[in-house]
């Protein structure tokens, strides 16, 4: 976890950094609001990377003080997105009227100078712990429960940006529909659990067969879709046989149950200005042709070409 | 053990950087080298009456003076910082001059200790 640390007292920051780095954190010292605020705005997690996720700000500094940068990376983090920063203020002993207005500007802790490393560990592990209690909320928003892949808005969302981004490249996106065979007669022969698990199964397989930078997400009871950035129609049946063969025997805690995926596949590449509705309409269409060849196959529909 | 002495609370700072008496140098260190500039800006804004700066200045070395458990120090420095808020001239002369007689003291005990 990488900790940033904004303060102007060469001790402070010395004592700070000394522990900070001995406790194995990854650390950026900056020694005004100013450079933090910089700091912060090059590294916040926005290139894949998690980026700074604890600001400890002094109060008292030259350019931009402690308050003013909470209140900055507050209001700047909701209108980009950010991921969030927790922020702990410090503040003189005898400044503790100053802690309401720390917290009021956004902070989420605050220590007072001198403070001491049990006390410094401590408000970080709390720091820690209610970043990942908002991870996992916000991952709670965005994830499927049974499948712990994206659910459908987000996959939607995934495949509106790409779209967004590959006609602006002029690269191709593909875009697969994985429909599970037989679910139903699954659910009503060996009971919803058995279909629950098969499910799952076939998700974690899926996940682990594409490529890194692919998504996929749980679009319908029984169905996944699957979005992968700069991928031509040729390249698109290649992945989906290679998943069509790593999903047609899933180890089942019941016998014999025939627990195969029909795929339909469209790649946006004869016409750039493909939406997601027509999309993934063609890609049902494609579903439909392969559960009528007879289920386990995979199918692709190449969209007509818009001149 | 440090002896008791109202120059630096050793057993105070130590405990807060874990014991690290190496560390603890090193902090000196950085004071020392950090405290000429701070004060010779402090004389500045004092001859300039510049209160605003006074107030800051005084907060700075009061708080890297409480970060040492430097006792008498820290007092001086608050001093200064108060009459910098209270545009008070005649405190903040007095604190000045009091924090550059205590860091005097402070430079003896540790050439002393050393």
């Amino acid at each position: 976890m990488k900790i940033l640390i904004a303060e102007d007292d060469a001790i402070s920051s010395r004592v700070l950094a000394n522990s900070i780095t001995e406790w194995g954190y990854d650390l950026v010292i900056t020694r005004n609001g100013e450079e933090a605020w910089a700091a912060l705005a090059s590294d916040n997690g926005t290139n894949g990377h998690p980026g700074i996720q604890i600001a400890i700000l002094d109060w008292q500094m030259p350019k931009l003080d402690g308050v003013e940068l909470c209140r900055k990376i507050r209001s700047h983090g909701l209108s980009q997105g950010l991921a969030y920063i927790y922020i702990i203020l410090l503040t003189g002993r005898d400044h503790q009227e100053d802690i309401i207005r720390g917290l009021n500007a956004g902070a989420d802790d605050y220590m007072t100078k001198p403070f001491d490393q049990i006390e410094l560990q401590t408000r970080l592990k709390n720091g820690e712990r209610a970043l990942s209690q908002e991870k996992e909320a916000l991952d709670l928003t965005v994830t499927d429960r049974l499948t712990k892949l994206w659910n459908r808005d987000k996959i939607l969302e995934f495949l509106e940006d790409e779209l967004d981004r590959n006609s602006r490249r002029y690269q191709p996106t593909g875009v697969i529909l994985a429909d599970m065979d037989n679910l139903g007669k699954i659910n009503s022969q060996h009971g919803r659990s058995s279909g629950d698990h098969l499910l799952a199964e076939a998700a974690r397989i899926l996940k682990d067969t594409i490529r890194r930078y692919d998504r996929i997400g749980r679009y319908g009871d029984d169905e996944f879709l699957l979005v992968l950035p700069n991928c031509g129609k040729d390249h698109l049946t290649m992945i989906a046989e290679r998943l069509r063969r790593a999903v047609e025997t899933i180890p089942s805690i019941e016998v014999s149950l025939n627990s195969s995926v029909s795929f339909g596949c469209v790649s946006s590449q004869y016409s750039l200005t493909s939406s997601c509705h027509t999309l993934v309409a063609a890609a049902k269409k494609a579903v439909k042709k392969a559960k009528q060849q007879g289920r386990n196959c995979a199918v692709r529909i190449d969209p007509e070409r818009k001149n | 053990m440090f002896p008791e002495n109202d120059i630096i609370d050793f057993a105070s700072v130590l405990e807060r950087i874990g014991g690290d008496k190496e560390f603890l140098n090193e902090l000196i260190q950085i004071y020392m080298e950090d405290f000429d500039s701070t004060y010779n800006s402090l004389v500045q804004a004092v001859a300039a009456q510049d209160f605003t700066a006074i107030q800051e200045l005084g907060h700075s070395l009061k708080g890297s003076s409480a970060n040492l458990s430097l006792i008498q120090l820290r007092e001086k420095a608050y001093l200064v910082e108060t009459a910098g808020g209270e545009y008070n001239l005649e405190l903040a002369q007095q604190g000045t001059s009091g924090l550059k007689t205590e860091y005097e003291r402070f430079k003896a005990y540790i050439a002393d200790r050393d």
